[in-house]
């Protein structure tokens, strides 16, 4: 239906433009285009899914009730986006926790059905896991942009509101950390 | 100007993935890594934290549906933007019926018939009556039934027999 009322057609800051009018079909169709990569985004920043969807769904609200503050001239939609999701996941900041204690993590069993390189595949994911969940949230959000979304330095400095030269140092921190909590007979 | 501190700092933040290094030094980096042993070997430390992390970021999240994500959204707030549109109109009415009762006279107040008076034409509206004739009729209904009202209900009850009693020719179809 949003294919045939043209909707595809629109970019998404015309599509902001819709939604601060209240038109639901504009935003049901920014929403299909924004949604699974910023659920991913906050499950790697929160390492827990179900808090990573509650943080999404409160950027949705916002999203929704705050459409007309966009401006284009600042950024992307999905920039302004991605800036209120991660937002909601350091306001969680509290709720953020290890799932498993690092030195049990490699014990924990495979949700993958049996094949021996799935299952070392899994545990050294969730090694990775563990070690990323001791990082400090500010961290673990500019790992997350810089590793999972892709993200420029400049866009992790617009989206956690400082500079490219401190997102560096936040980079670089967060591997010195994870190198100390990964010995290398742990990652490979 | 690229120097060897610069690209330490670089690896230690980028890691040793030349593609994510920033693109206007890229290639200074990659000159300098050639020839500088200590860079090499940055490099080199730098290498399986990346294959780690980057196999933790494609690991694949199931969420709900994104149209089931937005309606949840719209849902918890059902009458945003909208809430003063309804508020403007209920008072702009609120303030048009005050105005009426305030600067017109009763007479031409206008109020639908009563229920149950026949309208002899269904192709027009009600008839409308003004304040004077309704307190007339509720007068005149206030009054004990004389014979007059008594001939009044059996020409209601002829009106009520030819609308409701089949004629000749209707039955005809029946």
């Amino acid at each position: 239906m949003l294919k045939a009322m043209g909707l595809d057609e629109l970019d998404d800051a015309a599509l902001m433009s819709r939604i601060a009018t209240g038109d639901r079909l504009a935003f049901r169709m920014l929403v299909g285009r924004l949604h699974g990569g910023m659920v991913r985004l906050a499950t790697r920043i929160l390492n827990d899914q179900a808090e990573a969807e509650d943080a999404v769904q409160a950027a949705l609200i916002n999203l929704w009730t705050h459409a007309g503050r966009f401006e284009d001239t600042k950024g992307s939609p999905a920039g302004w986006f991605r800036r209120i999701v991660v937002n909601a996941c350091l306001d969680r900041r509290r709720t953020i926790r290890v799932l498993a204690p690092l030195d049990q993590a490699s014990e924990l069993p495979s949700e993958t059905p049996d094949p021996h390189e799935a299952a070392v595949g899994a545990e050294q994911a969730s090694r990775v896991n563990a070690a990323v969940a001791r990082l400090n949230p500010r961290q673990r959000a500019a790992i997350a942009l810089f590793y999972g979304d892709g993200a420029t330095m400049a866009e992790i400095a617009e989206t956690l509101e400082t500079t490219a030269k401190a997102v560096e140092g936040l980079l670089a921190r967060a591997r010195v950390e994870l190198a100390q909590m990964l010995p290398k007979g742990q990652w490979r | 100007m690229m120097d060897r501190d610069r690209a330490l700092e670089i690896v230690a933040s980028y890691g040793a993935d030349a593609l994510r290094w920033p693109l206007s030094e890229r290639q200074a980096l990659q000159e300098l890594s050639r020839s500088d042993a200590v860079v090499q070997a940055a490099l080199a430390q730098s290498e399986p934290l990346d294959a780690a992390l980057r196999t933790w970021a494609v690991q694949s999240v199931a969420s709900r549906s994104a149209d089931a994500a937005a309606s949840a959204a719209m849902a918890a707030v059902p009458v945003r933007r909208r809430w003063w549109t309804g508020a403007v109109a209920g008072a702009a009415v609120a303030a048009s019926v005050a105005l009426a009762v305030a600067v017109l006279p009763p007479q031409h107040i206008l109020v639908p018939a009563p229920v149950g008076q026949i309208n002899p034409d269904p192709m027009t509206v009600a008839p409308v009556q003004t304040l004077p004739a309704i307190q007339q009729v509720a007068a005149v209904s206030a009054q004990p039934k004389s014979n007059a009202t008594v001939g009044d209900a059996d020409a209601d009850d002829l009106v009520f027999t030819m609308m409701f009693t089949e004629t000749p020719e209707e039955e005809m179809y029946l």
